[in-house]
């Protein structure tokens, strides 16, 4: 995957700014409090600097950026790829989250749980209603075992129906 | 005490409590592939079976569902990209590419294998270590904690790969969000901004799931592949060849094995980092060392068998001085006084007895696990070849089931999308996710250490010929692994 050096900079800004905030903010800790945020957001601050540093030697270039060990995926993507337009491509995926988030709020993570994978599957996935139904009753299924077996607990929610059963 | 020892095995091997170890491996098992899930949680799950039950059938299940946890805990790692438990991160690296180019079989096979082996030698060390473990417990103070503390830092120059400056960055950030909470030795709330959910810091669980997780699941569903891309998986081929793997590489087993022994036995340097030192080392030691984080099977064999292995060195200090290492020592703590046994030197004099049966039934158990898991490992492996678009909800709904564990609030799943959509951004900027984790596991030792080295020996600690000793292998490893690095990219 390569990255574009107009974002590379805005990260290592970002980076830049977020380390000097904590040197900023830990000066009005106590000082048991204060030595080590100050270390650290003076180390970052540092390797912020050397990393604009080696980008200014780099020249405007396309230094050409590879994968790194730990970029355990394969994130895709064309060189051309900037964050902007890679973001645009997860976007979809977030709003499936973010109604995920509202199903759990609503009615219970259980059940919540089991809605979304089968829309998610009927939706996303191409599954026909039969398997996606089937998958809904599974994830459910699976939930209330866990919970059960391991005493495990679940976000609260406005009305839980799993809850007011007395099954969780 | 060969005699105490045979006696120790034929209890074991009761039927009764044979079954209770088993039910504890079961257990074990289950807590491992959940990615979530620890043996901390394993065993606090177990805790309250354990109240008033006999000695031997609590202690074989106990230890049976400890042993095992690191075991199985590569599944997810290996097939998902996900850390199955805190032991199971550096496991990724290899295992995770090995599995998209078709070889999950292999990589599970070769895990399974070497994780037993650690798990073995473990328990043969615990053995033979317990008549004179107590000077070395003590050897290691403040001033020489804090520098292993450093030493496990020192990684991040290794698994950085070829961009150093950005590693190190990167274990800054993880330093910085160890530091989220309340500061230690003081009442004192760090960058918590007024939200209850931080006063306790970012839970680990929900860092690495956060971290690892979603970032690659969002980018596993953009692409619209499974995880083993277009390659035509055969997951049942391969296996013995992860077996033929481990008895090649028997050296990097051993090896590996007594470095994850020696790791879990110093308190407090936590289990979450014995993998990554032991792939480190292993990275950094090995001929064609270029070849790993690309799918090389020698980073799946050196941290699986040091993750279980540093069970055997944990309970070290744990049964001998009470001192639990770890979170799941702490719980196996609680649960031995539970069961009327008190950790110290009683347990080599007067419990011996008890001790023994620890030590076969983490050897046994590990046998066990590992063979189930071997069993398990050709069905659980068609999941690589899963479409993402199936995988992806039922993946989410565990991973988020599993961060709701850490502290039971929405706070769990708030920090996990934003720490996973911060993953996601860093990784596309190319920055290397590993060091962030490893300086976040390491923060607490090295703060709470250096403070404590300061207040009691102001600057003379630094010429403890421990902390010298410590120091020169520190930067000997980072200059080598740097170096190796360059050489590699040149």
């Amino acid at each position: 995957m390569n990255v574009s050096r107009r974002d590379r900079l805005a990260g290592l800004l970002a980076l830049l700014v977020v380390f000097t905030a904590v040197v900023g903010g830990s000066l009005g800790f106590p000082p048991r409090a204060r030595i080590y945020p100050l270390f650290v957001g003076g180390l970052g601050v540092l390797l912020s600097l050397a990393g604009l540093w080696a980008m200014v030697r780099e020249g405007p270039a396309e230094p050409g950026a590879r994968e790194m060990p730990g970029g355990t995926g394969h994130a895709p993507g064309t060189e051309a790829d900037s964050l902007r337009v890679a973001f645009g491509r997860i976007a979809p995926y977030l709003v499936w989250l973010l109604g995920y988030f509202v199903l759990i709020r609503m009615i219970g993570l259980v059940l919540a749980s089991g809605i979304f994978v089968a829309l998610f599957l009927r939706r996303e996935g191409g599954v026909a209603w039969g398997p996606a139904f089937g998958a809904l009753v599974a994830v459910c299924a699976f939930l209330v075992a866990v919970g059960s077996l391991f005493g495990l607990h679940w976000p609260l929610s406005v009305a839980d129906p799993f809850r007011a059963l007395g099954v969780l | 005490m060969a005699e105490e020892a045979l006696q120790a095995l034929l209890t074991l091997l009761v039927p009764v409590n044979l079954a209770f170890m088993l039910a504890g491996v079961v257990v074990g098992m289950a807590v491992g592939i959940l990615p979530g899930l620890g043996g901390t949680v394993g065993l606090s799950l177990l805790l309250p079976f354990v109240f008033g039950m006999d000695q031997a059938p609590a202690i074989a299940m106990l230890i049976g569902m400890a042993a095992v946890v690191h075991t199985a805990d590569t599944f997810p790692s290996v097939l998902l990209g996900v850390p199955g438990s805190s032991g199971s991160q550096a496991t990724i690296m290899d295992g995770y590419p090995l599995a998209r180019k078709g070889e999950a079989a292999r990589a599970l096979s070769a895990a399974f294998l070497s994780s037993m082996a650690g798990g073995v030698v473990g328990a043969v060390t615990l053995l033979l270590i317990l008549p004179v473990a107590r000077p070395l417990v003590l050897a290691f103070r403040s001033p020489e904690l804090f520098m292993l503390a450093l030493l496990g830092l020192s990684m991040v120059g290794i698994l950085s790969g070829k961009h150093p400056l950005r590693g190190g960055l990167m274990a800054a950030l993880g330093l910085l969000i160890a530091s989220i909470g309340a500061a230690p030795a003081t009442p004192f709330y760090r960058f918590t901004f007024g939200q209850l959910y931080l006063y306790d810091g970012i839970p680990l669980v929900v860092l690495a799931l956060g971290l690892f997780a979603l970032p690659e699941l969002l980018d596993l569903l953009v692409a619209g592949a499974s995880i083993a891309g277009s390659q035509a998986v055969e997951v049942g081929r391969g296996r013995w060849e992860g077996l033929q793997d481990v008895i090649r590489e028997r050296l990097l087993v051993f090896r590996s094995a007594v470095l994850g022994v020696a790791v879990g036995f110093i308190p407090g340097l936590g289990g979450s980092v014995v993998d990554w030192i032991s792939y480190g080392v292993a990275a950094q030691t090995s001929k064609n060392a270029e070849s790993f984080g690309k799918g090389d099977i020698r980073g799946v064999i050196a941290p699986e068998s040091s993750n279980n292995a540093k069970e055997g060195g944990a309970l070290i200090p744990t049964l001998l001085f009470g001192i639990p290492g770890s979170g799941t020592t702490a719980v196996l703590l609680g649960g031995l006084v539970l069961l009327g046994l008190q950790p110290g030197p009683r347990m080599i004099r007067g419990d011996l007895d008890v001790t023994l049966l620890i030590v076969w039934t983490l050897a046994l158990a590990n046998v066990f696990g590992a063979l189930g898991c071997l069993a398990l490992s050709g069905l659980v492996a068609r999941l690589a070849t899963v479409r993402a678009a199936v995988l992806a909800p039922f993946l989410l709904v565990v991973m988020l089931a599993g961060a709701f564990q850490s502290t039971r609030s929405w706070g769990d799943l708030v920090a996990f999308v934003v720490i996973g959509l911060m993953g996601w951004v860093l990784r596309r900027l190319g920055y290397p996710l590993p060091p962030v984790l490893i300086g976040f596991v390491l923060a607490a030792s090295i703060e709470r250490n250096l403070w404590i080295s300061m207040t009691r020996y102001g600057w003379s600690w630094l010429l403890e010929p421990g902390v010298i000793g410590i120091g020169i292998i520190t930067v000997v490893l980072t200059t080598l692994g740097v170096r190796l690095n360059r050489r590699t990219a040149g």
